[in-house]
């Protein structure tokens, strides 16, 4: 289970390096998602823009991280098609705050793009 | 036949007395990592066959869900064993049938009717639950027998766009 975190003005993004959170890594994932819970700031956000599958034990553990963290804020960012549906599906697209973009500056991007 | 453990093997049946449809059987071992590797031996497969992209979520979703619930359920705790997914392709839809040895599933209608209650607020969010909905959502004609000591499911995806014809 990779994950990649970096600190952004006001929020955590996790970057979820793994193209698919099913049933065979969804344990791992919510572990690691606790075990970052209690240092994380207020908000936390879940870069989903490499998974290219997610399954119902995938999706619980989703749900699973956002319960450890509250009451700081779990958001998604980059649901790809393929998980999008699934949250549709499932109506938890009414329960997150789902984001087509990062909803805050990237700073890394900012920077790249006045360097060019 | 016998699976070896780690890899799952994956036969095309030759139909040639029943021209109309062809059938992909793959047999796996019921763990999630071999789950994963007999879901891309059988959607390569179907890709093969034509089955379009995006028909192809549904598929690997619902086929998903049914494959991990043998690993989890039928083969629970040290009763480890092998399950076989059969696929056969009709005009426009996939007949599936998954067969293992495992735990009966207990009597009564199949769960996954309605989706797990909501809660209040997050913290009693539901993390459980979702796989039967969403079998249930994404097919049609499911049906469960037990037939002597096998768990064998029945059920059908319908296809938006065809495959290529048999």
């Amino acid at each position: 289970m990779e994950l990649k975190l970096e600190q952004m003005d006001d929020a955590l993004l996790v970057r979820v390096l793994e193209q698919r959170l099913d049933a065979a890594v969804a344990v791992q994932f919510k572990d690691a998602m606790r075990d970052l819970a209690p240092s994380a700031p207020p908000r936390v956000i879940l870069d989903l823009a490499s998974v290219r599958f997610l399954d119902s034990s995938g999706l619980g553990a989703v749900i699973g991280a956002m319960k450890a963290l509250a009451p700081k804020r779990l958001e998604l960012a980059h649901l790809t098609p393929n998980v999008r549906k699934v949250f549709e599906l499932t109506h938890m697209n009414r329960i997150f705050t789902i984001h087509p973009v990062l909803p805050v500056a990237d700073r890394e991007t900012l920077d790249h793009r006045h360097a060019g | 036949m016998q699976a070896d453990p780690y890899t799952a093997e994956m036969v095309e049946t030759d139909c040639s007395d029943h021209a109309d449809w062809r059938e992909l059987r793959i047999l796996f071992p019921a763990q999630h990592l071999a789950v994963r590797d007999a879901l891309h031996s059988i959607m390569g497969g179907l890709g093969d066959m034509g089955l379009r992209e995006a028909d192809a979520i549904q598929v690997e979703l619902a086929l998903a869900e049914a494959m991990n619930n043998v690993c989890e359920h039928a083969y629970a705790g040290d009763n480890l064993g092998t399950a076989e997914l059969r696929v056969r392709q009709r005009r426009d839809r996939l007949d599936c049938m998954l067969v293992d040895s495992g735990h009966p599933i207990p009597a009564g209608d199949l769960p996954g009717k309605g989706l797990p209650p909501m809660g209040t607020d997050v913290r009693n969010l539901p993390e459980g639950g979702f796989g039967w909905y969403i079998i249930r959502t994404l097919t049609s004609g499911l049906g469960y027998t037990r037939d002597g000591p096998r768990n064998v499911l029945r059920f059908s995806l319908d296809l938006d766009q065809k495959m290529r014809p048999v």
